[in-house]
């Protein structure tokens, strides 16, 4: 007898839905669902999904090998400013470190700007005398009791957790560790998370950011986890249970404190991140690497452009505070399907930049939502199909959106379909207006990109973005809406770990800095439920400026080189030159930080479609084009064979999303159920060559 | 409106997106810290006429609103395509340039063989040659000391690039390499705006482009205006300063060495316009503080407070040269605001804050119910250099210099910046030790400096560096408001003037005035104070409901400090008035800097103790240049005392 065939889980808590995908392996088959997300309790939602998809699939939860999950409740935490109160202990001489942040202003010309918002109270500051400098000399020694004073006072304060942040602490973690000593010695339940144990990389400010955001969602993010872990056991899943991180990797769910602060600051931004790492799975399967991942939903079009690696970012940002931890780079548009259409004071026709958000949403939702967006232009358009919409779990009221748009129409002077398409357009050319700088920042020209598009509204706007940049391609991955919970189960388990740099730089410190960098990294792989994950690939870089400079670039050692500082010369003189288009010169190298990249890959097939061997049916259908009706055709996508191919303008619906394809575009239905979408111009050129 | 409103806005998204991937592409590709810290660089796209129709709003210390682009685009007229104009010459380019470390590059836009726009951008190089490295100093007197000067000059010759034109230019640079790179990354923006216009004359024709051109710039204006017209008419005055320097005579009684620079401006709104008459304005002077306006009535220089104020209040407005249309201004030629040529100009940055003062307090009178106080008023950058036992030179930039802004209708100001040098970033205190052998002390908000009011305004910054070895010299410019504080307004408190003191508490105490260089030894302690920004409204109205925006009765009134007081009892603004007058009239351009100092310095010594009266202004003006010829001078004014 055969044994049972193993299944992989993956999960993705949004704000509004709980993701859940069931794969195949060996197959690479996949099966999808959605339920409502619950607020109270995440998990109560993630626990009844994955029930319905293993009933509907006719899988035992014994069967499940391998599960991994995203979740929001982190940031959410963060956002919303919810976790443990935090009390700072700071060096001496900077009580307003965190408020003081880089100084710069988001909009300084806006005379009216906000301040900065502190993540930690002036009242909840203490500053202690201990001092280092630079170069590790004790100035003045750390005083337990002091430290234990300050701790006390904070906690009959009220404070919840602490944060430890000294100078030089990420060279000269000392003085850090002896305060979490003292304070964990009044306090031993007290979460205290040290700046120099979290992430030991210069720059006070952002450093003391990692310290403060683990004291701040620790231990909620633990409770949650906790839960979790308990309801899927009750439920029988008896496998290694993951989590998704920034880096777009995940990291076996672990007990350890230390372990618990560590995936506080490491899940803030994995939600994104777990998206693009989707995207790429499905880009790479189509044979692209170089494309740009558009997710589209409700307030924001988040995008990644992927120039032949993934991008990771050291400068991330959660509202007003930085991330230095390596994530994974998303950028955000602002706009998205429920931002509001409006005509502005000068007779300008403008898309948001205010949100309905998911309530009341768009009129079209019928939630009580009666201003017009650009879902309701969408739905106006005909680029949504009423009939079949999101499974019939929203309606979708034409009607509704055509009365919301009425006013606008009546402002322009133009028909209500004139007035929705022009919204379109201007919302495309406000992303267009957006997207093009960051691919400019990255030095890349979209031109030869593959656009590729999930979230619930990137399907309809892909083709039209893609028109205005000219990429090469669209693709609609064939569950765009499930995206982010397949990333969760496909991708690598990933750790990055930081040093500051030796002093001096030389051959043998640099061997010996990036050997304990990837002995860390393999000690942490060691711990991890890494049975299906076998393949470890280390990836050594270096932060490397010249002497005299104060911007550094990320130096990735390549594969293969032997560490030295030569290599590094000549891997710095590349990134250099690409970056400055002059040649470094013979400057003296100043290396700030060392780190270390552990990827290690799990084995899985690309999914294949099945055929289903009829014809998929046309239905008649009309958009607006050019201010015009025009007849179209839609089409069911779970009915669409592997092959398929029609021209715009066409109406792709699914459950998950639906993909508008314009006049001048043709669609084909790849082998793995992908919608690859190409200007007619493009695709004739494709098929003569 | 000649366009649709929907093209309108659909060009206007397009536009930006160019002007914002050439400042990405220069932002990504240059070498400056200039850039990559300050993002002190810009890019913009001008009509044909030089009216700046599109400017990014993502980069910060852009400054574009209101550049004077024709007499660079006149310079090397006619053009053909693939020329590429570079210039830092502020006489030549009828102050386009306002000093010279700014490279400014241009390219004419060609659509159906014609010219229809032109593309400009600039970046601050890190070092353009002069007496001094980086090329700034506030004592240069000419303008040759502070570097080479590039009149305009082709540096692409329709397509060709001239080599000779580059090696001239960044040869005489202490960074040749640097500028090399910087001035190919504008080379490469430039390029692209070409090709992403043409993409756009692609999709929407020539015709679409000319219209929006005109309809953005129209419509800024349209909404200038209005704002404009929101406010009482009325001629609004304000006076402020430059300091001077103060020393100390033989006998060790105080005395002024150099005057300081007196700044006018009498705002005249009427209707949908507002004229700028800066008469009064000191003559141009012997320190690099000149600011180039080729006597541009919208120079992005002056207008800048006013650009940030309608953006403030109006965020959807097209932000273009447009906003400026409703302003004229008067700018005395010959005066530190309209300069004549060869006026050294680096440190103009402490002119242009100021002026920004003159605008807000103008303003705060023509609205009083959403007056705003003032903030610090300087932005001051440090460098701390080193050489250390093994020879090897370091110098590392310390933390900005700037202080709290002054409170605002409805919210206290902010702590430790301000809408001026709000752009700028700190350097973390780790990597200033680690480059220097300093340690600091202290880097945290200056509690209680910021003026009290209804709205407080923002507290300043404290910096305290103690020094670890000998020989560690700090250098500063562009520190103000030593004396001269934020002012406070409608009952609002001035907040605290800049101190930079040495062993501040100890034996070696010594107060460091405007700072300029200090050599330091093991052990000194150097602290170093920004200033609070002023506040609003009566502190007795803080957190009441009468704190919200109202007019105060009896007009705005102002509260400039014990010191500003002193100073205008001293020299009553009537005696400061006619002496600046009879500079202008009575001397040649040529003569007047050094005339103005010689008469401001004479009279400071002949009032000693006393007071500045009419009487020894006659005396000393009689003295210096003759008795007047036609109308006598001295009309006394009552101030007999």
């Amino acid at each position: 007898m055969t044994p049972a065939p193993r299944y992989r889980l993956g999960v993705d808590v949004g704000g509004t839905f709980t993701d859940i995908v069931l794969a195949d392996p060996r197959t690479g088959d996949l099966r999808s669902a959605k339920v409502p997300s619950d607020a109270d309790n995440p998990a109560r939602a993630v626990v009844s999904g994955v029930r319905a998809v293993l009933d509907e699939a006719g899988v035992r939860p014994d069967q499940v090998e391998y599960f991994s999950h995203g979740q929001t409740f982190a940031l959410n935490t963060v956002l919303q400013r919810s976790g443990a109160r935090v009390g700072l202990l700071v060096t001496r001489g900077f009580p307003d470190l965190l408020d003081i942040g880089r100084l710069r202003l988001e909009d300084p010309i806006d005379l009216f700007a906000e301040p900065r918002r502190s993540p930690v109270a002036r009242e909840d500051v203490r500053e202690v005398s201990a001092r280092v400098s630079a170069d590790g000399r004790e100035v003045r020694p750390l005083d337990a009791a002091e430290v234990a004073a300050a701790a006390d006072d904070l906690v009959a304060s009220g404070v919840e957790a602490i944060a430890v942040v000294f100078l030089h602490g990420h060279r000269h973690p000392a003085h850090e560790r002896a305060a979490r000593e003292a304070v964990l010695k009044a306090h031993p339940d007290l979460p205290v998370a040290c700046s120099s144990a979290l992430w030991p990389e210069e720059r006070e400010y952002e450093r003391g950011i990692v310290a403060v955001l683990a004291a701040h969602v620790g231990r909620a993010l633990e409770g949650y986890l906790d839960h979790l872990v308990r309801e899927l056991r009750a439920l029988g899943l008896d496998c290694p249970l993951h989590i998704t991180k920034s880096n777009g990797g995940v990291a076996s769910i672990v007990h350890e404190p230390g372990e618990v602060l560590r995936a506080a600051v490491e899940t803030l931004l994995s939600g994104p991140a777990s998206g693009v790492a989707g995207a790429a799975r499905t880009a790479r399967a189509a044979g692209t690497d170089r494309f740009i991942t558009m997710d589209m939903g409700g307030t924001s079009v988040d995008c990644a452009i992927v120039d032949g690696a993934v991008p990771y970012s050291t400068e991330s940002s959660l509202g007003d505070l930085p991330l230095i931890i390596p994530s994974v780079e998303v950028s955000s548009i602002g706009a998205g399907g429920g931002s509001i259409v409006r005509v502005d004071a000068a007779g300008v026709l403008k898309v948001g930049p205010r949100s309905a958000g998911a309530f009341p949403g768009p009129a079209a939702y019928l939630r009580g939502g009666t201003e017009p967006t650009l879902t309701d232009a969408y739905a106006v358009c005909g680029y949504l199909d009423p009939s079949d919409f999101a499974e019939g779990g929203v309606p979708l009221d034409a009607g509704a959106a055509r009365r919301a748009l009425a006013p606008v129409a009546a402002a322009l002077g133009t028909s209500v379909e004139e007035a929705a398409e022009a919204a379109v357009a201007v919302a495309t050319a406000m992303m267009h207006a957006q997207l093009v700088p960051m691919c400019a920042q990255r030095g890349v020209d979209p031109g030869g990109f593959t656009l590729v598009a999930y979230g619930g509204a990137g399907p309809v706007q892909a083709a039209l973005l893609a028109r205005a940049l000219n990429t090469a391609e669209v693709l609609v991955p064939a569950s765009p809406g499930t995206l982010c919970a397949y990333g969760a189960l496909a991708t690598d388990l990933r750790t990055d770990v930081v040093a500051p740099a030796p002093r001096p730089v030389t051959d043998a410190s640099l061997v010996r800095g990036w050997e304990e960098l990837e002995a860390r990294a393999r000690a942490w792989y060691a711990a991890q439920e890494n049975a299906l994950h076998p393949s470890v690939h280390v990836t050594r870089w270096a932060d490397v400026q010249l002497e005299g400079q104060s911007f550094t670039l990320p130096i990735v050692l390549p594969d293969g080189a032997e560490p030295s500082v030569g290599a590094l010369r000549t891997a710095f003189a590349r990134a250099y030159r690409k970056a400055y288009s002059v040649d470094p010169g013979e400057g003296a190298l100043d290396v700030r930080s060392l780190r270390v990249g552990l990827t290690a890959s799990s084995r899985m097939a690309g999914h294949t479609a099945a055929g289903t061997g009829r014809a998929a049916e046309r239905i008649p259908h009309r958009v607006v084009e050019g201010g015009e009706p025009r007849e179209a055709v839609v089409l069911r996508r779970p009915s669409l064979a592997p092959g398929t191919r029609f021209r715009g303008p066409a109406v792709v619906t699914a459950p998950d999303t639906t993909v508008y394809v314009p006049s001048g575009f043709t669609a084909v239905v790849d082998g793995a159920a992908d919608l690859r979408i190409r200007a007619n111009d493009r695709e004739e050129r494709t098929e003569r060559a | 409106m000649r366009s649709s409103p929907v093209d309108l806005e659909i060009l206007a998204q397009r536009f930006s997106a160019v002007v914002e991937e050439m400042a990405e592409n220069i932002r990504r590709t240059s070498f400056s810290v200039f850039v990559k810290q300050t993002a002190d660089f810009g890019t913009c796209l001008v009509t044909p006429e030089g009216e700046v129709f599109a400017a990014p709003r993502r980069i910060s210390g852009n400054l574009m609103i209101g550049i004077p682009a024709r007499a660079a685009i006149a310079s090397l007229a006619p053009y053909r395509p693939g020329d590429i104009g570079l210039s830092n010459d502020p006489d030549a380019t009828g102050g386009l340039v306002t000093h010279l470390p700014d490279l400014w590059t241009w390219a004419p836009l060609y659509a159906d063989g014609e010219v229809i726009a032109y593309a400009f951008s600039f970046v601050h190089s890190s070092d353009i040659g002069g007496s001094v490295p980086g090329s700034i100093d506030w004592g240069h007197t000419d303008i040759h000391q502070e570097g080479v000067l590039v009149p305009p000059v082709r540096l692409v010759d329709a397509g060709e690039p001239d080599r000779g034109v580059l090696d001239l230019v960044t040869r005489n640079t202490r960074v040749p390499d640097q500028n090399r790179g910087d001035i190919e990354a504008q080379v490469a923006g430039l390029r692209t705006a070409q090709r992403r216009l043409d993409e756009i004359v692609a999709s929407f024709g020539v015709r679409a482009v000319r219209d929006a051109m005109a309809d953005l710039l129209d419509t800024a204006e349209r909404r200038a205006g209005d704002m404009l017209g929101d406010l009482d008419d009325g001629t609004y005055r304000f006076v402020d300063y430059i300091e001077g320097v103060d020393g100390t005579g033989d006998d060790g009684t105080p005395r002024v060495e150099v005057p300081p620079v007196r700044l006018s401006l009498e705002l005249t709104v009427r209707g949908r316009t507002a004229h700028l008459s800066f008469a009064g304005t000191s003559p141009q002077v012997l320190e690099a503080v000149n600011l180039h306006t080729g006597d541009e009535p919208g120079h992005y220089m002056l207008a800048f407070a006013l650009v940030n104020w309608i953006y403030s209040h109006d965020r959807g407005v097209p932000y273009n040269s447009g906003l400026v249309r409703p302003l004229s201004a008067l700018l005395p030629e010959g005066s530190v605001l309209n300069p004549g040529p060869g006026a050294p100009c680096g440190v103009r940055a402490a002119v242009f804050f100021r002026v920004m003062d003159l605008v807000v307090a103008c303003l705060a009178q023509a609205r009083p119910e959403s007056a705003m106080a003032t903030g610090a008023g300087a932005v001051a950058i440090a460098a701390i250099s080193y050489t250390g036992a093994d020879g090897r030179p370091r110098v590392s930039v310390g933390q900005p210099l700037t202080g709290g802004s002054g409170g605002r209708p409805g919210r206290d100001g902010l702590h430790g910046t301000s809408y001026m040098g709000g752009w700028l970033r700190n350097v973390p205190n780790e990597v200033l030790e680690d480059e220097v052998p300093v340690l600091v002390e202290e880097y945290r908000y200056r509690r209680g400096s910021g003026g009290d009011g209804a709205w407080r305004g923002g507290d300043g910054l404290v910096v305290s560096l103690r020094c670890l070895e000998d020989g560690v010299t700090f250098a500063v410019r562009g520190l103000e408001r030593m004396a001269l504080q934020p002012w406070g307004v409608n009952g609002g408190e001035p907040g605290q003037g800049t101190r930079a003191t040495l062993n501040p508490g100890g034996p070696g105490e010594r107060d460091l005035g405007r700072v300029g260089t200090v050599r330091l030894r093991a052990g000194d302690l150097l602290r170093i104070e920004t200033p609070g920004g002023g506040g609003l409204g009566d502190p007795a109205d803080r957190g009441r409901d009468a704190a919200g925006p109202h007019a105060p009765a009896g007009g705005t009134r102002f509260s400039l400090g014990p010191a500003r007081e002193a100073a205008d009892d001293r020299w009553p603004q009537g005696v400061q008035r006619r002496l600046v007058d009879a500079v202008n009239e009575r001397v040649p351009a040529a003569g007047r800097p050094r005339a103005y100092r010689d008469l401001y310095l004479a009279l400071d010594r002949a009032a000693g103790a006393g007071r500045v009266t009419d009487a020894l202004l006659d005396t000393a003006l009689a003295a210096a240049l003759g008795e007047p010829s036609g109308a006598a001078g001295a009309t006394t004014t009552g101030d007999a005392r």
